[in-house]
């Protein structure tokens, strides 16, 4: 492994390159690029997949005259065939304090893995060919880099994702984080949110429905640690709030199955949100392999793109 | 409500430490956690239950810590209920079985109250299960348990049971009550009772009080073993012997006190007298109901010496208080003569009027003293041979005939004391018998002061029943006194001596007899002494010394069970004591060596017990009959009368109420189980409902 290798791969583990090297993440719908790639886009052009025919006006080219449709039908019809255009993808990447929690099971924080995440995501788009960039977000505003499908952008994203901490104290800056990444993500592109949704509140749901209403494909990775969704604690004790707001002192044993009930409740509104706003949302507990749930997630979006 | 061991409820200090660690501020385990805000908000939903379900793990800690500190203090519910209470429990029991004096009295069948009371303890004993406990205490003074502790083998109660024979002790009902208590304390059974098994008589509730509270949950019974009323009882309570005129005549009077305890009046009762084995006296007097009469015997012994009698009465229910015995020891009293050398009669001026009230003074079992004041020149012309001592009371000077006459005197083993007038001056005439040579007066009044006594020899015997303190005789202050240098011819001994080494009481062997001189005056002229406790008692044994009589005295009398100090000689190498039943207690030397008297506890038996000492320089045995004493029953024990029906009902009744303990502690112990299972229900309840929703 090279140097330029190392600072390129960043955070993310070979293995896990590896293992999402051969993946292809394809888009919910059709976006909008001005570079040719992969993805359907919403306009017509030049591509090998045929769209319709139209009759002939003066001015097209007549290069694309079907001329079987002349000999059957003696009129002149010009083959439209879709435009594959290059995908921007915005990875947002939540750096509040919360996401430096990981739990007594898992050897990394939440933000660790969701780096992890999004910097295999990161690469297997650049290896599509299309554009990957970076916003992370956290009570402040936080430097952002802008998506680019050059291959030599991949390293300075990578030391990006690497060098991001999390927040001392504060929220998440939800909202002006999702508007910003309107502002940065053009028209149609792709948004890739990776964060733990504490503290994400009704006007966040608007937001991102919001996000989503302007024809970009918005995936929220859930980003969990297992702790948070079991709460396995024995002894009573005062809970510190990592984002501020003091604590609260609580007996597990008699919290537990109100928690648990609780996360399930608050997991069960997020997929009702974002189904019907048309997004993705995935949960990653961090447990769970990054790579894994990067292939299921490009395993759906294959599957949604075949039933389309 | 009682507890078996109160001490234990100390532990209720526990209620606070419990209250303090529930309330006191946590120190907290702070656990950074990102979902807080949902963590507050079920936290705030939950608050009420958890509070309550606080309170109530509280509540049942504390409860079941009260619960348990009750139980292990073996509380019990006190009830009245006559015939005890009987739980499951294992009981300890002591049975007081009454073996005095009264219970010798005979009923229907010729059966004593006695067996009747050993039959009860029997079926006592055998109502008790196997792991229960029992122990015997006899109450017959002094009250004293057969074991030392109750215990668990029962046969060998009965076995004591069994052994037990009626005494001719008082009762000791205070001591047995002690002893019972001693032993209910030290026996780790839950439940205790004592079964008093008695004839009931009326004096034994006399001071009777138990040592125990109602609260300590002792169960108490008295049994009584004489179901009616006993029939009247007649007994000798008291005789007394003294001689009648000096003693030379050897007559004496024996005065015999019958008192009849019955409530209807005897006419006629026939006393004898039995002296020295042989019935000599016989006569019958009248005794009142619930009265005592006296009778009176005069008997001339037909030589002196120790005798031993007992007088006697019909027989009746309780024959062993028809006997009583006495010893009576015939002597002539003591002769002192009194020469007074400024005689004036009765005047407090006079040394002999000091000297006459010591000597006249009678003292318990002593041979009486009679003293008799002359002047010089009365003695001059009287006899001297009928006295045993003379005193010279501030006599300057006898003619020589008397000198003569007074040195013969002391020589044929009589005694002369000496004591000088306030003039200073001695009698020279006696100068030979004399302790020394009187050369001056010497006084301290010139400067203020007094003499104080120095030293006093101890072991002189005229102080051997003088206490440590010497009834004050060492404080005895003297202003003026005769210097008596020593004569190198003659061997003195100095009996007290003042500060300075000056002797103030001197003695000289004179052939068979024995001279002392007092250096200072016998009245209150030259020194305090004749004020001092000490003066009778020293011019009494003083003359007893000197006419060599010092052990002659009246038998001691003492009552049944009651120990009885016997001197100790010098040199003394073995004391026997022999009993009314022949049954020898011997003193070895090494009991003996360096003591003053010995204890003897062996009075079981009414009558005289004699007593023998090898003494020093003597072969075998020697009675001592001065140390002779007679062993007589408590005549409260004559008093057969059953307590009265109200009197049982008002003091026998308010003892024994208090017949049980219902305990309490079962049930608490098991409130304490279910306290800690509904707590450890509450801490767990939460936990339990976390695992079922895994």
């Amino acid at each position: 492994m090279t140097e330029r290798g190392e600072r390129s791969r960043g955070p993310v583990d070979p293995g896990v390159l590896e293992a999402v090297s051969t993946l292809v993440i394809e888009v919910r719908n059709v976006v909008e690029g001005l570079q040719g790639g992969g993805h359907a886009s919403l306009h017509q052009g030049a591509s090998v997949e045929f769209a319709e025919h139209k009759k002939y006006c003066p001015g097209d080219d007549i290069r694309h005259i079907d001329w079987r449709a002349l000999a059957r039908t003696d009129r002149y019809f010009v083959k439209a065939h879709e435009r594959e255009v290059t995908l921007r993808c915005l990875l947002m990447l939540d750096c509040s304090s919360s996401m430096a929690y990981q739990g007594s099971r898992v050897a990394r924080s939440k933000l660790d893995y969701a780096r992890v995440l999004l910097g295999a995501m990161a690469h297997v788009l650049v290896r599509q060919g299309d554009a990957v960039g970076l916003l992370p977000f956290a009570s402040l505003p936080l430097p952002h880099l802008p998506p680019d499908r050059k291959p030599e952008y991949l390293p300075a994203l990578m030391n990006r994702l690497a060098s991001l901490q999390p927040a001392q104290d504060g929220g998440t800056g939800f909202v002006e984080a999702i508007h910003r990444a309107a502002d940065h993500a053009g028209r149609r592109a792709m948004i890739v949110m990776a964060t733990d949704l504490w503290d994400a509140d009704r006007d966040v749901e608007v937001a991102l429905a919001s996000l989503a209403s302007r024809g970009h494909d918005v995936t929220l990775f859930h980003v969990l640690s297992p702790d948070e969704i079991d709460f396995p604690f024995d002894t009573t004790a005062t809970f510190k709030g990592m984002e501020g707001g003091g604590g609260v002192q609580v007996d597990p044993a008699l919290v537990r199955e109100d928690y648990r009930r609780a996360v399930i409740d608050m997991d069960s509104r997020w997929r009702r949100v974002t189904g019907e706003a048309q997004m993705d949302m995935v949960s990653a507990t961090t447990d769970k392999p990054p790579e894994t749930v990067l292939a299921e997630f490009a395993s759906r979006r294959h599957r949604a793109t075949r039933r389309r | 409500m009682t507890f078996g061991s109160p001490w234990m409820l100390l532990g209720l200090v526990a209620v606070g430490a419990v209250l303090w660690l529930h309330l006191k501020p946590r120190r907290d385990l702070f656990i950074p956690f990102p979902a807080v805000g949902m963590l507050r908000r079920i936290a705030l939903r939950r608050v009420p239950r958890l509070k309550v379900r606080s309170l109530l793990i509280l509540l049942a800690r504390i409860l079941a810590i009260v619960a348990l500190v009750l139980a292990v203090s073996k509380p019990g519910l006190t009830v009245r209920r006559p015939g005890g209470i009987r739980s499951g429990m294992a009981l300890v029991q002591i049975i007081l079985l009454d073996d005095s004096l009264s219970m010798r009295q005979t009923g229907p069948g010729g059966r004593t109250a006695f067996d009747r009371a050993r039959e009860m303890a029997v079926a006592e004993l055998d109502r008790l299960r196997p792991g229960d406990a029992c122990a015997l205490v006899l109450t017959g003074a002094p009250a004293r348990a057969v074991r030392g502790e109750a215990l668990f083998d029962l046969e060998h109660v009965r076995q004591d049971l069994s052994a037990a024979k009626p005494s001719y002790r008082s009762g000791d009902m205070v001591g047995a009550l002690r002893l019972a208590a001693k032993m209910l304390e030290d026996s780790p059974l839950p439940q205790r009772e004592v079964v008093l098994v008695t004839d009931l008589a009326d004096d034994m509730w006399k001071d009777m009080d138990l040592p125990w509270s109602d609260r300590a949950g002792v169960g108490f019974r008295v049994i009584g073993a004489v179901s009616e009323q006993p029939p009247a009882n007649v007994s000798v309570d008291r005789v007394k012997v003294q001689p009648l005129g000096d003693g030379v005549t050897r007559e004496v009077e024996v005065e015999v006190v019958v008192t009849n305890h019955g409530n209807e009046a005897i006419v006629g009762k026939e006393v004898m007298l039995e002296l020295d084995g042989q019935e000599v006296a016989r006569g019958s007097l009248d005794v009142p109901a619930n009265g005592s009469a006296v009778k009176r015997f005069h008997h001339r012994f037909s030589e002196e010496g120790a005798h031993r009698g007992l007088v006697r009465i019909d027989g009746d229910a309780l024959v062993e208080d028809n006997v009583r015995y006495f010893s009576a020891v015939v002597r002539r009293a003591l002769n002192v003569l009194v020469i007074d050398g400024d005689y004036r009669p009765g005047s407090y001026r006079d040394e002999a009027f000091y000297l006459m009230r010591a000597l006249e003074t009678p003292t318990p079992y002593d041979i009486p003293i009679k003293p008799m004041v002359v002047d010089v020149a009365t003695a001059g012309t009287g006899p001297l041979g009928g006295n045993d001592v003379i005193f010279l009371a501030g006599v300057e000077s006898i003619q020589p005939p008397l000198a003569n006459r007074i040195i013969d005197f002391v020589r044929s083993k009589k005694g002369l004391f000496i004591a000088p007038g306030n003039r200073g001056t001695s009698v020279a005439e006696l100068a030979s018998i004399m302790p020394g040579r009187v050369r001056s007066v010497r006084s301290a009044r010139r400067a203020g002061g007094a003499f104080s006594v120095d030293a006093v020899l101890r072991s002189h015997p005229i102080f051997k029943p003088f206490g440590e303190g010497l009834t004050g005789l060492e404080k005895t202050r003297v202003q003026t006194h005769l210097l008596v240098d020593p004569d190198p011819a003659v061997e003195r001994s100095v009996v007290v001596q003042l500060k300075g080494g000056l002797p103030l009481l001197l003695e000289r062997k004179v052939g068979k007899g024995i001279v002392m001189l007092l250096t200072t005056t016998l009245d209150r002229d030259w020194t305090d002494l004749p004020i001092r406790p000490g003066y009778l008692p020293l011019v009494q044994r003083a003359a007893r010394y000197l006419a060599g009589r010092l052990g002659d005295r009246e038998p001691r009398r003492v009552q049944v069970g009651r120990p009885i100090d016997l001197e100790v000689s010098e040199g003394m190498r073995r004391l026997v004591v022999l009993d009314p039943g022949d049954e020898k207690t011997v003193f070895a030397a090494k009991e003996l060596v360096d003591r003053t008297r010995v204890r003897f506890t062996g009075t079981m038996t009414p009558g005289s017990y004699r007593v023998w000492a090898q003494m020093p320089g003597f072969g075998g045995l020697k009675e001592l009959s001065d140390l002779e004493f007679v062993v007589g029953a408590d005549p409260v024990e004559s008093n057969l009368a059953r307590v009265a029906n109200e009197e049982e009902s008002n003091v026998a009744g308010s003892l024994e109420g208090v017949v049980g303990v219902l305990p309490i502690w079962p049930y608490l112990l098991l409130f304490a189980v279910l306290f800690l299972l509904f707590e450890t229900w509450l801490v767990g309840y939460g936990l339990r409902r976390s695992h079922v929703s895994k």
